[in-house]
């Protein structure tokens, strides 16, 4: 974990429609923060700048007091929930929660604890080598805190 | 009511299918033969004697051998290029893409035959006239089109979000796409490659054209050489035989990639 600092962010789309406009923001290490607003004014902008998915008009985006603009997502060493929570379709659920980490290259046995001990925590355990869309249409209470839900969650603490 | 329908359905299957069938179930008779002059539908004589005299001629065989490296090569570079071709237009913007688009589209249309002179010559010219390449390359143009098409619908369909999210988590682009991106297309990367096989392995235009001798003219063009087991006896018995060989690889593909051709496996991928 490190703190994320937001200098003058500024996001213009080709179009010329401003995103967001000169945000500052600094949120420190452990920090629970939260962007409440009205849709289209800009939150995923501002998370897909800080993730690295869109590229940054001006501003900083400072990750443990390092500049980051330039990175790649997967330099900056991130994670994220995306809005439509895109599971890998063609993984099982294991193999979901462990994509980041075997791309990582983490050794095998690593793996497997930290895949079963996030399931444990999430009571995923039984559906661990189903496909995502078999094991959680089945018994899963629908809704926005349906079992679909969670494998994706999972992603952030395993990382 | 219900069924009325299905029997209906039934009947109509069985006639689709025996229309279907019977040429290749003629074949088969003819095939089994002793004498292929004999009249009537079912041999008088059964007999597996032409079967073996098409694998003791070497004509076959060299042919066989032919169509089968030159299939696959075909089928394997063509899938692979237009994997690559249909993600570049299925996810970038450049200048050009609707030409390149329309452009491939045309050449599918191109009727072969018109081809082959100008290949002829070329081929000659350049010295790959009966050879291997000389064939893959004529079916790799004929396919890449109709693979293109197909690949980039497909990739078209799996969600950008997906992509993203696999950057997110540590990968590279190339990563992404080999990990996420082609097996999500797999039943799209297996269509092209059964339309590039089949188009290969069934071609005689191109097979008869440009080749001269038994080190690249493949099964199609060489069953049109077949003689039978003496100048005056007809190969017919032995041609229908040969034909029913080749039909085989054909049936077995279909039947294995059919389970790999699941639909839909992208659904659960995003909200809905």
């Amino acid at each position: 974990m490190a703190a994320i600092q937001l200098r003058n962010l500024v996001k213009r789309y080709a179009d010329d429609f401003l995103a967001v406009d000169d945000v500052s923001l600094d949120i420190a290490d452990g920090e629970f923060m939260i962007l409440v607003g009205p849709s289209g004014c800009g939150k995923s902008t501002l998370l897909r700048m800080i993730v690295g998915l869109e590229d940054i008009t001006s501003g900083d985006v400072m990750i443990g007091g390092k500049r980051v603009n330039d990175k790649a997502p997967r330099e900056r060493n991130l994670a994220m929930v995306f809005q439509n929570y895109a599971l890998y379709p063609h993984l099982s659920v294991y193999e979901n929660i462990a994509f980041p980490l075997r791309l990582a290259k983490l050794p095998d046995a690593t793996v497997r604890q930290k895949v079963e001990h996030a399931a444990a925590m999430l009571e995923l355990e039984e559906h661990l080598h189903r496909r995502p869309c078999s094991a959680l249409r089945r018994p899963a209470p629908a809704g926005r805190h349906g079992a679909r839900h969670r494998p994706r969650r999972r992603r952030l603490p395993v990382r | 009511m219900r069924l009325r329908a299905n029997l209906g359905l039934v009947i109509a299957a069985c006639l689709i299918v025996i229309y279907a069938l019977f040429p290749v179930v003629w074949m088969l008779m003819l095939s089994l033969k002793a004498d292929a002059q004999s009249p009537g539908f079912f041999p008088a004589n059964w007999t597996l004697q032409n079967y073996l005299s098409v694998f003791r001629s070497g004509l076959f065989l060299s042919a066989l051998r032919n169509s089968v490296g030159i299939s696959l090569i075909a089928t394997l570079l063509s899938v692979v290029l237009a994997t690559f071709a249909a993600y570049a237009i299925a996810r970038l913007d450049f200048s050009g893409k609707k030409l390149v688009l329309s452009m491939a589209l045309a050449i599918a249309m191109f009727p072969t035959i018109s081809l082959v002179p100008p290949l002829f010559e070329m081929w000659r010219t350049l010295g790959i006239y009966d050879t291997w390449l000389g064939l893959i390359i004529p079916y790799m143009s004929f396919t890449l089109p109709l693979s293109i098409w197909t690949l980039s619908a497909f990739f078209r369909e799996i969600p950008w979000e997906l992509e993203q999210a696999a950057k997110v988590d540590g990968a590279t682009p190339w990563q992404a796409f080999r990990k996420l991106i082609v097996p999500l297309a797999a039943p799209g990367v297996f269509t092209a490659g059964i339309l590039t096989f089949f188009f290969a392995w069934n071609d005689f235009v191109f097979g008869i054209s440009l080749t001269a001798s038994e080190a690249a003219r493949p099964v199609p063009a060489a069953l049109a050489f077949f003689t039978g087991e003496s100048f005056f006896t007809q190969p017919a018995a032995q041609i229908a035989a040969a034909s029913l060989i080749v039909t085989i690889p054909v049936i077995v593909l279909v039947l294995l990639f059919q389970r790999n051709i699941v639909a839909g496996l992208t659904s659960g991928a995003v909200k809905g």
